[in-house]
């Protein structure tokens, strides 16, 4: 048994205990990174050794009773997020050399809760994908079966949990980045509701739609790592200002009587059977929990994918606008092809002609979808969908198929358009033994109930608790 | 731009966006947007009423002020460190303006 298999609680029990020391996990954490990493390249940088066993030593050493759950625990962050002087790379060649000047609150948040920071994780550069391919560092690839991605943008970070390298990872979800990955290699992931985490010190992708989640083994690690990251922030005005949920003691509350709404047009004519048959299965046992199925309908989630990349598009190539190579970076033309692309197709859908056409009506459209998901919750308390229409795809075929590539995200960009939660979790498995997850989908700033559905159904179905066998040593 | 992107097109958003590419890369990108346009278009189809208001934003529900008092920020040594050129404390950019004859 690895100490890397334990939860969070059970682990800041044994380390308040004195039974296991910080020391130990961030040898652990090194142990399994050695092993491993070469082969599925979760990290873009990586703390010295050194440094991290005295940073944990001295966290050892200042531990009292009354420690929080993540003192002394060990994580990763996608390479999106600054952390003072560590190399930020934002998987582009633009910024191989770039160091952060400052930390994001994030990062500031979690250090200051004793956790400690071992590495930078690999990404789609800019988090423009969702299978860790376009990334100037190299491809990830899945640890259930290294022929197949390990989806993404956060596809690093979801495999440094999947393969027991850290305690938790953070991710950014701005169309499905956290939950694809999570999904794809049987983790849990949350993507929180716009504005409750702050963005400060995150590279942006998209303003209106970038989210800054936790990435971890199970809904009770979400709950713990959420409790400690979230809140308003002065630095970051468009962080809520409302009151944060106790997430923690939320997570045993009862869920019989939850109405779960199945909307029609998550299960398209695209869906892999194996997958919708997995989704099904899910609602079933919820209904075995003591919850209610009631079948819904959003009538313009089809258009999800044309509302979602109209917009991210308009405000990436408006965000990459900043990248000139005078204050800090390379020349643009060090940009990746598909990060190049989006460019241009957001310069297009802004440009003098095509605004009102295009962006402008895609905002109002953004509008129509936020009210048919506010008239379904008057329905249901939380939508149960599947993550992804297929399983994680051979490396190299979304690549070479930029359509597929953009009708993948179907399910998932919809909540970041409408700025609602989703919470990802591991529900079962392929004939191929490839992980599927489902996510719950919930009313803006319900991550407690969501987490708390979650945590209900691991605690009675564990395929969580799953990881490679090829990587259990 | 005409219904059916051509290259000019390309090259056209190419130079708004800051970028200088080959004509091997803007033939590439023409083949990708051609086929991905469509799809990223469907929402022009969309019947919608002139009174539907535009979401730009989904942050508060009332604006967020903060005092203003001067905070201290990055200071210039910080702020020049990432920066390929540099002169006397200052960013080196291009020359904009030309001596004329």
């Amino acid at each position: 048994m690895m100490l890397m298999d334990l939860s969070i609680p059970e682990l800041s029990k044994l380390l308040v205990a004195r039974k296991i020391s910080s020391v130990d996990l961030v040898k652990e954490s090194y142990k399994r990174i050695t092993a491993w990493d070469g082969q599925l390249n979760s990290f873009i940088s990586l703390k010295d050794k050194k440094i991290a066993i005295r940073e944990a030593n001295i966290l050892d050493k200042n531990r009292t009773k009354n420690s929080g759950a993540l003192y002394g625990l060990v994580f990763s962050m996608k390479d999106a997020y600054l952390a003072l002087g560590t190399k930020t790379t934002c998987a582009s060649n633009m910024l191989k050399n770039f160091k952060s000047p400052y930390s994001s609150t994030v990062y500031q948040k979690l250090k200051s809760a004793g956790a400690i920071l071992i590495g930078k994780n690999n990404l789609d550069s800019w988090g423009h994908g969702g299978s860790t391919e376009n990334s100037d560092f190299g491809v990830s690839k899945n640890p259930w079966d290294q022929k197949r991605v390990a989806g993404g943008s956060s596809g690093g970070s979801a495999i440094a949990v999947a393969s027991r390298m850290v305690n938790f990872a953070i991710g950014e979800d701005t169309g499905g980045s956290i939950r694809n990955p999570s999904s794809m290699c049987n983790i849990s992931g949350l993507k929180v509701s716009y504005g409750r985490v702050s963005r400060w010190g995150t590279i942006a992708y998209a303003s209106s739609l970038d989210t800054v989640g936790p990435m971890a083994k199970s809904s009770e690690d979400l709950a713990y790592v959420l409790q400690e990251m979230a809140g308003a922030d002065k630095k970051d005005a468009s962080s809520a200002q409302k009151k944060l949920d106790d997430y923690i003691s939320n997570l045993k509350k009862r869920i019989k009587g939850k109405k779960i709404g199945l909307a029609k047009e998550f299960f398209s004519k695209n869906i892999d059977p194996e997958i919708e048959k997995i989704v099904r299965k899910v609602a079933e046992r919820l209904t075995r929990l003591g919850a209610e199925i009631v079948n819904v309908s959003i009538p313009h989630l089809n258009y999800g994918i044309s509302i979602y990349y109209l917009i991210a598009l308009s405000e990436t190539s408006s965000n990459m606008a900043r990248y000139d190579g005078v204050r800090y970076g390379n020349k643009r033309e060090s940009l990746s092809p598909e990060t190049i692309k989006r460019i241009i197709l957001g310069t297009y859908a802004l440009s003098a002609g095509y605004a009102d056409k295009l962006y402008k009506k895609a905002q109002k459209a953004r509008t129509v979808l936020i009210d048919e998901y506010r008239r379904v919750f008057k329905k249901c308390d939380v939508l149960l969908a599947p993550v992804t229409p297929s399983k994680p795809a051979k490396i190299g075929e979304l690549i070479n198929d930029p359509v597929k590539n953009f009708l993948e995200d179907l399910y998932t960009v919809t909540v970041n358009v409408a700025g609602l939660p989703s919470l990802a979790i591991p529900a079962g498995f392929t004939k191929d033994n490839l992980p599927i997850g489902v996510q719950l989908i919930g009313e803006r700033f319900h991550e407690a109930e969501l987490l708390n559905i979650g945590y209900k159904y691991q605690q009675n179905f564990r395929d969580y608790k799953k990881i490679p066998t090829t990587i259990k040593n | 731009m005409s219904s059916q992107m051509d290259l000019n097109d390309v090259e056209y958003l190419a130079q708004l966006s800051k970028l200088s590419l080959s004509q091997k890369q803007l033939k590439k990108i023409l083949v990708d947007l051609r086929a991905i346009i469509g799809h990223m278009s469907k929402v022009s189809k969309m019947k919608l009423s002139k009174k539907i208001p535009r979401t730009n934003r989904l942050g508060n529900e009332q604006n967020v002020w903060r005092e203003d008092v001067v905070e201290t920020s990055l200071n210039q040594e910080v702020a020049l460190k990432n920066a390929k050129r540099k002169y006397n404390g200052y960013f080196v950019v291009k020359q904009l303006v030309r001596k004329t004859k």
